[in-house]
């Protein structure tokens, strides 16, 4: 199943509401939305607020049966659909609920994604609820990412790289020899 | 209070929080002692504290003693990291207090000093190219390039302009005032290079407003198929809309691109474990680098945020988010990758804060884009009082009691809320105004598409801007005759922003289309009932152009609301004999000053306004040229527009065959350089005087056209 991501219409009114404006993404990767969903199902969530709790079951102990359950026995309460709150009054709140356990599920259910998440919440029980802390971490990302640059420039300019600028860079190498 | 230890860089401390050694007999302690003992009890005003350096901007500009041994970039090579972020504090200073008194662009400046200093720390300018994009956030680059000592003339007749521009600087690599050609242009000077074998870096400085163009996008692509070796900085202020505010607050992102920036910035879930997988591939190393690489290229792609992934699907290589106000790690970056033989096109997200370091700045709505004299203390705009508002406002106002009446009445801009006068729009009107970004081709074609179902689209493009979308205009709106009504603001000459905003093509451009209705109020009513007629005209395409500047004072229709004029109909304003003056949008009030300068010499004009230059009022040109001896067109735009249009009129019709003197005065063949606006139609030949001199010169009384002052 695709996951939810949330988009922005692109020429959307400034000011406009965007709270629910969650469209289903056509051919995306089924792991960079399932980032988007984690986060924004956090999000919608609430800050602090793991996947799991969402929909209510012990971390990282569920099989996917308890998931399934799980989630449809939210669904049931929260579905728009379903008449258990009055209707009109918390309509709102509901329907951003159950998106939140929507997306939760999307990930949890499938296996591969599930791993990742779990993988990210055991390396730092904080982090996923913690966006202050950005900038210390961005040191890290970006100097491993000039490591792997200074890879691939010494391995760029080999012999079966036939880019324009990988010949005008090997035609002068040559000259200078 | 003078020799404060906290003045004194610290020597290669490896990071700028720690505590200032006990001060040393180095020399540059001796020079701030001496920058300080001249100024007596001057209190110290840019010093350093934990958290940072600290500017203090209560009194008089603070002393700046490392930026006034900077003349040019070769004199920061040998600067500690230290004494370059105190090189930043003060170049913060210098600006603060330079635009203090000019006006100019205030805040998109403070937020890359630290990239400008790192960028010509590193790279040796001018053989190594910048360019940055747009060009409004120049002003660290002037005054570290050998421009300090004229910055006080930034924006005037004559002095510096407010844009990087070729002709006046080797270290002004592009020419820059639109956005979104930076890495165009880049890539352009990157790929001669090449093919001329030589070794400079390239680096082109790109906004994330900037990169909502198309051209951007075309730019990249280009650079990733090419892979010649070009850096690209884009500098991601979360500022995509001009002047950054709506009337109630920072205006939001526009668009997807703004939202994948975003998570750019603020995935970690997953990135931790890239930085796992990562470990482990550097540990692997060695030879079978290859591998490894491959692997976290197949890692990133499945599980970065999506962002990284769009350019480099484009083919860059992206590096970031990185702190684009820490200068050891911009420092850091750029000689790694300077140092690279191969690095191909490489793309550095760095993110600033606008107007970082001036607290009025970095607290206001509009985070002060674009400001006129202040006072550095409390950072309030010294905004002189018109009797009269802008042209703009008037626009919106009209444009809003028009939208009232109907509700298919909607407003496109690209980007320019503020300058477009649509923030009032929209604030009254949130639903019905669209903002599409930097996309002047999309914003037309857009209109085009809401025009063909019945809507009635008004598009607010600056006159220059709307050059981008001009083949829009012809193909999607012009040649389908659909009823798009194009509000052509800052038409004419456009004062200190210069050549690369002038406004002095649209005439010709759009009168040259076969279908489009074009016209110019002569004043702030006209320009209300201008909107009304536009509102009115649904089966053709149509627009108005209208100046910078403040109307004159006229009375104005009753609750601002204009009525549609007749089409094709101008009017006479002043009766006179033997010679006419017809004259096309606002210029037509110093073609009223001139007649009356003209009744001292015994001459009587008449004065007209033509109102249309497209359908042209025929009966109106025709009684002109068949009862004056001398007809006079004035227009404040190139020459192809009105007065040809008049003169291709009158000769179709044999009246030139007669009698008849006729004159066309125009914006002359050549760019007008940045200035105050008095100056700028003077060097123009539009003025009063020229306009007065130009009839006396055909009434064969030229001595007195010399005279007149």
């Amino acid at each position: 199943m695709s996951a939810l991501r949330p988009t922005f219409p692109l020429a959307a009114p400034i000011g406009g509401g965007d709270g629910f404006r969650r469209g289903r993404a056509g051919a995306a990767a089924a792991a960079s939305s399932a980032s988007a969903a984690a986060s924004s199902a956090s999000a919608s969530a609430g800050v602090g607020v793991s996947l799991y709790e969402v929909l209510g079951v012990a971390e990282g102990e569920g099989r996917a049966e308890e998931i399934k359950r799980a989630y449809r026995r939210m669904a049931r309460r929260l579905h728009p659909d379903a008449a258990a709150s009055p209707p009109g009054r918390a309509t709102a709140e509901q329907a951003r609920r159950f998106i939140a356990v929507r997306e939760a599920y999307d990930t949890l259910s499938d296996p591969h994604r599930r791993a990742l998440y779990d993988r990210s919440l055991a390396s730092s029980p904080s982090a996923s609820h913690q966006e202050l802390d950005e900038r210390s971490h961005w040191r890290k990302h970006w100097q491993d990412q000039i490591a792997e640059l200074c890879w691939r420039s010494i391995d760029k300019d080999s012999e079966d790289n036939l880019s324009w600028g990988a010949r005008m860079r090997r035609k002068w190498g040559e000259s200078l020899n | 209070m003078e020799v404060s230890s906290s003045l004194i860089a610290t020597h290669a401390a490896p990071s700028p929080f720690t505590k200032a050694p006990p001060p040393s007999s180095s020399c540059r302690r001796q020079f701030s002692v001496r920058a300080n003992a001249s100024g007596g009890n001057r209190k110290v005003m840019i010093s350093k504290e934990k958290s940072g350096w600290k500017i203090d901007f209560s009194g008089e500009k603070p002393a700046t003693p490392l930026l006034d041994t900077i003349n040019y970039p070769i004199h920061m090579k040998n600067l500690s990291c230290p004494d370059l972020e105190q090189l930043s504090a003060e170049l913060r200073a210098e600006i603060v207090y330079t635009v203090s008194k000019t006006g100019g662009h205030l805040s998109a400046s403070l937020g890359v000093v630290e990239l400008a200093v790192a960028l010509h720390h590193v790279f040796n300018t001018p053989d190594d190219k910048i360019i940055w994009d747009v060009g409004h956030q120049s002003y660290p680059h002037k005054i570290l390039t050998g421009r300090r000592s004229r910055m006080d003339t930034i924006r005037q007749t004559s002095g510096l302009a407010g844009f990087p521009k070729r002709d006046e600087s080797i270290y002004d690599a592009f020419g820059a005032g639109h956005s979104s050609t930076s890495i165009s242009a880049g890539l352009g000077m990157a790929v001669a290079r090449d093919l001329l074998g030589k070794k400079n870096h390239v680096i082109s400085v790109i906004g994330d407003g900037a990169m909502t163009a198309g051209q951007a996008y075309e730019a990249m692509n280009n650079s990733g198929y090419l892979d010649s070796n070009l850096i690209v900085v884009l500098n991601d202020n979360k500022q995509v809309s001009l002047p950054t505010a709506t009337l109630d607050g920072p205006a939001k992102p526009v668009g997807a691109l703004s939202k994948a920036l975003t998570k750019l910035q603020a995935s970690t879930k997953f990135r931790k474990l890239r930085e796992a997988a990562k470990s482990i591939t550097k540990q692997i190393g060695g030879p079978t680098h290859d591998v490894a690489a491959k692997v976290d290229e197949y890692a990133r792609g499945m599980i970065s945020a999506s962002g990284s992934s769009l350019f480099e699907e484009l083919g860059l290589y992206y590096i970031g988010p990185v702190d684009g106000h820490n200068l050891e790690d911009l420092i850091t970056i750029f000689q790694k990758v300077k140092a690279m033989p191969a690095p191909g096109p490489v793309l550095i997200h760095i993110v600033t804060e606008k107007g970082k370091g001036y607290p009025p700045a970095e607290a206001a709505p509009d985070k002060m884009h674009g400001v006129v004299k202040f006072d550095p203390n409390t950072g309030k705009q010294f905004k002189s009082k018109s009797p009269t508002l802008s042209y703009t406002q008037y626009f919106a106002e009209s444009l809003i009691k028009e939208a009232e009446e109907d509700s298919k009445i909607v407003a496109i801009h690209a980007a320019m809320g503020g300058g477009t006068g649509l923030n009032y729009f929209q604030k009254r009107f949130p639903e019905r105004c669209f903002d599409v970004g930097i996309a002047e081709q999309h914003a037309v074609t857009f209109a085009a598409g809401l025009a063909a179902e019945g809507l009635k689209p008004f598009c607010a493009i600056y006159s220059s801007f709307l050059q981008r979308g001009y083949d829009q205009v012809v193909h999607d709106v012009d040649l389908q005759k659909l009823p798009v009504r194009f509000a052509l603001d800052r038409a004419g000459l456009v004062g200190a922003d210069g050549p690369t905003h002038c406004g002095a093509f649209d005439i010709t451009y759009m009168a040259c289309l076969p279908n489009m209705i074009v016209m110019a109020p002569s004043d702030e009513a006209e320009l209300m009932h201008m909107v009304a007629t536009a509102a009115a005209i649904d089966d053709r395409p149509c627009c108005f152009r209208f100046p910078r500047g403040n109307g004159i004072g006229v009375a104005l229709p009753p609750n601002n609301k204009g009525t549609p004029l007749e089409i094709g109909k101008g009017r006479v304003i002043m009766e006179g004999t033997r010679v006419a003056i017809l004259g096309y949008g606002s210029i037509v009030q110093t073609c009223i000053k001139a007649a009356n300068s003209l009744r001292a010499h015994d001459i009587f004009v008449t004065v007209a306004d033509a109102r249309f230059c497209k359908p042209l009022d025929r009966e109106l040109v025709r009684t002109l040229a068949e009862q004056h001896e001398i007809l006079v067109t004035v227009e404040e735009g190139s020459v192809g527009g009105f007065g040809s249009h008049v003169s291709h009129f009158l000769s179709l019709n044999g009246l030139l065959d007669g009698h008849l003197k006729l004159r066309s005065m125009v914006l002359p063949d050549r760019y007008i350089d940045h200035g105050s606006p008095q100056d700028q139609i003077e060097e123009a030949g539009l003025s009063t005087r020229h306009i007065a001199a130009t009839v006396l010169s055909l009434m064969g009384r030229p001595k007195e056209a010399l005279q007149l002052k």
